[in-house]
C-alpha cells in the first residue's frame, strides 16, 4: 500500500470499507448524563473537577482538571464552553481511557484559530526534533511563514475580511467565523431541541445534535478533535502524548527510529 | 538578483534537480525555481544540518511542503456533468526536493517491455497506445548513474523479471515484519518478492546517515537519510557555484520570440511578490504533469494562440495517474506496519507478458504500506473511533499488497486552464478531465482476487479490497504522467525522444509529463534518469545524450 504518499483521499476509502465491516459492532453510547456544570465533568486530571463559566459574558478562567486554559485564546469563555461539550461528545473520554477534553482538543483548536497572535505564527512546528527522543527541541521553534504563507493563512483563518488581496477567488470565509457560526448554531439547535445551551448537555443528546445539525461544521469539528488526538503535543493537543498512549502509538521517533528487533517483533511492544 | 542564465529550470523535483546536477557539473550558469520553500537552510554549505521537517503528521496536513488546495485549488470535470468542481487531489510537494521529499523512495527500474505498450497490446479502443521512442538500453548508462548519485539500495538479482543490472549502491535495508509476512505469503504462491530497491540509505552514505526508519517518511526526512534530490544532487550543484536557487518564486509565463521558434526566458513572481523577467539560452520545464501544461497553456501568444508547444493539439492530453489498488490484509498477530521505511519488498511476477486469452499484464506489486493515525482516525466512522483506534485491528494489525497498474492513455483524459478559478498568484487554476477507460477497471478485476491470495497465503483473517479512487472516480495518486508525451513525429508528440518541444528549439520537459505510456512501475527513478539524458543531450548533441559517447 502506498497510503503515505496519498493521505487525503486514500484514508476515506479505507474508512468506507470499515463502516461496512465494522457496523454491526456499533458499540452502544452508555455514559450517564453529565451534572450540572457541563460536558467538561470528564477531566484530564481525573479529579473530577472542571469549571466553566457559567454564561457568555462570563470572564472567568476556563479549568479542565487542575489546568487553566492560559489567556490569550480565540474563543469566547462561552464558545470555549460549547467546543468542550461538543468535542467531549464527540471522543468521549474517563480517566482510563482519555478522550477530547482530556487531551485538551478544545485548546487545540483555539491555538489554531488564533495562530497569529504569536510570532511566529503557529502553524508549522520547527525541525528537525521533538526532543523526546534525543537531540534538542526544535519543534516548539514555530517556523516564520514565507509571505504566500502568511497570505494562505490569514486567509484562511480570518476570511478575506473585504481584503482584495485574499479574494483571489472571491469572499472567504474565515474558519474563525465558521467556528463562532458553527458553535453558535449548534447551541441554538440544542436550546430549541433540549431546552438547555450547548455546554451543559449531556453527551448522548449532543450526539443527537450532531446527526441533525450543519453537517459540514460537524465534519470540521470531527477532523480537528482528530488531529487533537494524535498529532504532535506542541500544537496544543494530546497532552501529554495521552492520545497516542491511549492507541498504543509510539509517536514521533527521530532521530533514534526503530531498532531492528522492534521492527520485526512488534508484538514485544 | 541576476537574470540572466544559461538554462532556467522550473521546478527543482526528481527531473529538475537532476537535470540541475548534470549541468552544474558542467560549468553551466543554472536558475532553478522553485515555487515552494527551502525546508533545508544549510543546503549549499559544507555541513548538512537540520531541515525543517519533522515526524510530524499536522505540518503534513497543514501542506508544509506541499501543493495548498487552498492557495493553488484545481478543478475536475464532473463525470456527471455539470460545472467543473473545485478539488483537493494529486498534491505532489512543492519545496526544493518536490515530490522526492515526501515520497516513499520506491525506485524499480522499468522493463524493456514497459516501453512497448502498443506492441504488447496491439489497438486498444479508446487508448492511444504508442511504443516509446526509446529503449531500455538508452536509459541503462543514467539509471546506473542516478542510483549512485541519490543512493538506491536494492539486491541485484533478487528479482528474476528485472532487466540485467550491476549490484547496487547499497545493500537493502532493515526488514519489518510486515516484509516478512506478506513475503511468506508470495513465496507459498511460488512469486518472487525482493527488497524493493529505494532511495533510502542502508548505510551512511555520500554524507548522509542510514535510515532509522522512524516510519514517517512522508513528511519529509529528518535526517536526510532519504536519496531526496534536495539533498543529494541539488546540494551537489550548489556547490560547484554555478546554481542559483529561487526558492519562494513562482512562474508565471514562458516568453518566446515573436516567430514561436525559441523560448527567450521566465516571468516569475519573486519571494516579496515583485514580478520580474529572467532570461535563459535554454528552459527545462518540471514542474509535474499537470502543472507544465497548465503554464504551457497560460503562456499562449500569438505564435501559439493554443498554448506553447500545442502544434499538435496533444499539450495537456493523455494525462495518466497509474490505476493503484490493493488487498490489505488483517492480522490476529501486531504488525506495526509503521515501524519501516513505508514499502520494503516488492514483486515484478505480474509484469510478465502473458499470452493466455483474457489475461492482462499487470504492474509492479509493492508487499507493505502505512498510515498514521490522524489520518486513520479521520477516516474512522466517527461513532467507531475509540473501539477500532484502541484495539487497532484496522491499524496495528494490517498491512497491504498493492499494485501499480499500468493505466490507458487516452487523449481526452486532460489538463486544461478553467476559465474561473484562479490560484493566489491570479492565475488560472488547472483543470482536468479524467475517466478511467475500461481496460484499467478489468486490470483492477483480473488482479484483486491474486492480491487478496497473497494475503490470505501470508495469513491473513480477513481482506479488505481497495480501490484508490477518490470522489467522481479518479484515481487517486502522485504519478502524474503523460500530458507532453515524448515521440518523434511533431504531428503526434508534444516533445522529442529528449524531451525537447517539438515547436520550440531550447524548450524541454523534464517531469513525468514526456511518458508516452505510464509503465508498469513507480515513476521516479525513471523521470530522473530521462532529466540525466536530457541534460547530456542538450551540453552535446553530438553525444545523443549518451553517458560515455
Amino acid at each position: 500500500m502506498t497510503v503515505s504518499r496519498n493521505p487525503l483521499t486514500r484514508r476515506s476509502f479505507l474508512g468506507g470499507a470499515l463502516i461496512l465491516l465494522a457496523a454491526p459492532a456499533l458499540p452502544a453510547c452508555n455514559r450517564e448524563a453529565t451534572a450540572p456544570g457541563g460536558a467538561g465533568d470528564a477531566d484530564a486530571q481525573g479529579d473530577g473537577t472542571v469549571g466553566l463559566p457559567g454564561d457568555a459574558t462570563a470572564t472567568a478562567p476556563i479549568t479542565v482538571g487542575n489546568w487553566t486554559v492560559p489567556d490569550g485564546t480565540f474563543l469566547t469563555p462561552a464558545r470555549y464552553a460549547m467546543l468542550l461539550a461538543a468535542f467531549d461528545a464527540l471522543i468521549p473520554g474517563d480517566p482510563d481511557s482519555p478522550g477530547a477534553t482530556e487531551v485538551h482538543a478544545a485548546w487545540y483548536v483555539d491555538q489554531l484559530l488564533g495562530a497569529f497572535r504569536s510570532d511566529p505564527p503557529r502553524i508549522f512546528a520547527g525541525g528537525p526534533f521533538s526532543g523526546r527522543h534525543g537531540g534538542l527541541d526544535g519543534f516548539s521553534q514555530f517556523q516564520p511563514l514565507t509571505r504566500v504563507e502568511d497570505l494562505r493563512w490569514r486567509t484562511y483563518l480570518e476570511g478575506s475580511l473585504g481584503k482584495p488581496e485574499r479574494e483571489w477567488n472571491g469572499p472567504v470565509v474565515g474558519l474563525q467565523a465558521t467556528y463562532n457560526t458553527g458553535l453558535d448554531k449548534l447551541d441554538a439547535l440544542a436550546q430549541t431541541t433540549a431546552g438547555k445551551g450547548l455546554a451543559t448537555l449531556d453527551r448522548d443528546t449532543i450526539s443527537g445534535l450532531f446527526d441533525t445539525g450543519d453537517a459540514d461544521f460537524v465534519t470540521q469539528l470531527y477532523t480537528h478533535v482528530v488531529e487533537a488526538m494524535y498529532g504532535d503535543p506542541v500544537y496544543g493537543g494530546n497532552f501529554q502524548q495521552k492520545g497516542w498512549k491511549l492507541i498504543d502509538f509510539e509517536g514521533d521517533r527521530q532521530p533514534i527510529g526503530y531498532t531492528a528487533r522492534q521492527m520485526s517483533n512488534p508484538e514485544e511492544g | 538578483m541576476a537574470n540572466q542564465f544559461d538554462v532556467i529550470i522550473v521546478g527543482s523535483g526528481a527531473g529538475g534537480g537532476m537535470a540541475a546536477y548534470v549541468l552544474t557539473q558542467k560549468g553551466v550558469k543554472v536558475a532553478l525555481i522553485e515555487k515552494g520553500r527551502n525546508a533545508y537552510p544549510t543546503l549549499g554549505q559544507d555541513l548538512l544540518r537540520q531541515s525543517l521537517f519533522g515526524n510530524d503528521e499536522l505540518r503534513r496536513r497543514r501542506y508544509f511542503g506541499f501543493h495548498d488546495p487552498f492557495s493553488e485549488p484545481r478543478t475536475l470535470v464532473q463525470q456527471t456533468g455539470g460545472d467543473a468542481k473545485t478539488v483537493e487531489f494529486q498534491g505532489l510537494g512543492v519545496t526544493v526536493g518536490g515530490g522526492t521529499v515526501f515520497y516513499d523512495g520506491d525506485c524499480p527500474r522499468v522493463q524493456q517491455t514497459d516501453l512497448q505498450a502498443l506492441t504488447n497490446y496491439g489497438a486498444v479502443d479508446g487508448a492511444s497506445l504508442v511504443d516509446w521512442p526509446l529503449a531500455y538500453a538508452d536509459l541503462t548508462d543514467h539509471y546506473d548513474e542516478v542510483e549512485r548519485l541519490v543512493g538506491v539500495q536494492g539486491a541485484a538479482g533478487a528479482d528474476p523479471f528485472a532487466e540485467k543490472r550491476g549490484p547496487y549502491p547499497m545493500p537493502p535495508g532493515r526488514p519489518p515484519k510486515a516484509a516478512a509476512v506478506l513475503s511468506k505469503g508470495a513465496k507459498a504462491l511460488g512469486y518472487h518478492p525482493h527488497p524493493m530497491p529505494m532511495a533510502n540509505n542502508s548505510i551512511a552514505y555520500r554524507g548522509r546517515p542510514a535510515c532509522v526508519d522512524c516510519g514517517f517518511c512522508g513528511m519529509g526526512c529528518p535526517i536526510d537519510a532519504k536519496g531526496s534530490t534536495a539533498v543529494t544532487v541539488i546540494r551537489d550543484a550548489l556547490r560547484t557555484g554555478n546554481l542559483t536557487l529561487l526558492s519562494e518564486t513562482c512562474v508565471t509565463q514562458v516568453l518566446t520570440t515573436a516567430d514561436g521558434s525559441h523560448a527567450t526566458g521566465v516571468t516569475v513572481i519573486g519571494p516579496d511578490g515583485a514580478t520580474q523577467t529572467l532570461s535563459a539560452d535554454n528552459i527545462i520545464l518540471a514542474a509535474n504533469a499537470i502543472e507544465t501544461p497548465r503554464l504551457l497553456l497560460a503562456s499562449a501568444n500569438a505564435a501559439h494562440p493554443e498554448g506553447i508547444g500545442n502544434s499538435s493539439g496533444l499539450l495537456g492530453r493523455n494525462l495518466m495517474f497509474h490505476t493503484i489498488f490493493a488487498a490489505i490484509g488483517v492480522f490476529d498477530d501486531e504488525i506495526r506496519s509503521y515501524r519501516s521505511r513505508v514499502v520494503t519488498h516488492a514483486m515484478s511476477d505480474f509484469t510478465v507478458l502473458d499470452s493466455t486469452p483474457g489475461a492482462l499484464r499487470g504492474g509492479y506489486v509493492e508487499l507493505g504500506g502505512q498510515t498514521g493515525p490522524i489520518d486513520m482516525g479521520i477516516s474512522v466512522p466517527r461513532q467507531l473511533h475509540k473501539d477500532l483506534m484502541v484495539n487497532g485491528r484496522y491499524r496495528r494489525k494490517i498491512s497491504s499488497v498493492s499494485m501499480i497498474g499500468e493505466d490507458m492513455p487516452q487523449l481526452t483524459n486532460r489538463v486544461e486552464l478553467d476559465p474561473k478559478v484562479r490560484d493566489i498568484y491570479g492565475r488560472p487554476v488547472a483543470r482536468v478531465t479524467y475517466v478511467r477507460h475500461p481496460r484499467d477497471q478489468a486490470l483492477i478485476d483480473y488482479y484483486m482476487p491474486k492480491l487478496k491470495a497473497i494475503a490470505e497465503a501470508a495469513g491473513a483473517v480477513e481482506v479488505l479490497e481497495i480501490d484508490f479512487v477518490q470522489q467522481d472516480g479518479v484515481p487517486e495518486s502522485k504519478h502524474l504522467l503523460g500530458t507532453t508525451r515524448m515521440g518523434d513525429d511533431p504531428k503526434a508528440a508534444v516533445t522529442n525522444k529528449f524531451g525537447r518541444l517539438h515547436d520550440v528549439d531550447n524548450l524541454w520537459v523534464a517531469d513525468g509529463g514526456v511518458y508516452p505510456t505510464s509503465t508498469g512501475f513507480n515513476p521516479t527513478l525513471t523521470q530522473q534518469a530521462l532529466a540525466h539524458r536530457q541534460a547530456l543531450y542538450l551540453l552535446n548533441p553530438s553525444s545523443q545524450g549518451r553517458v560515455k559517447p
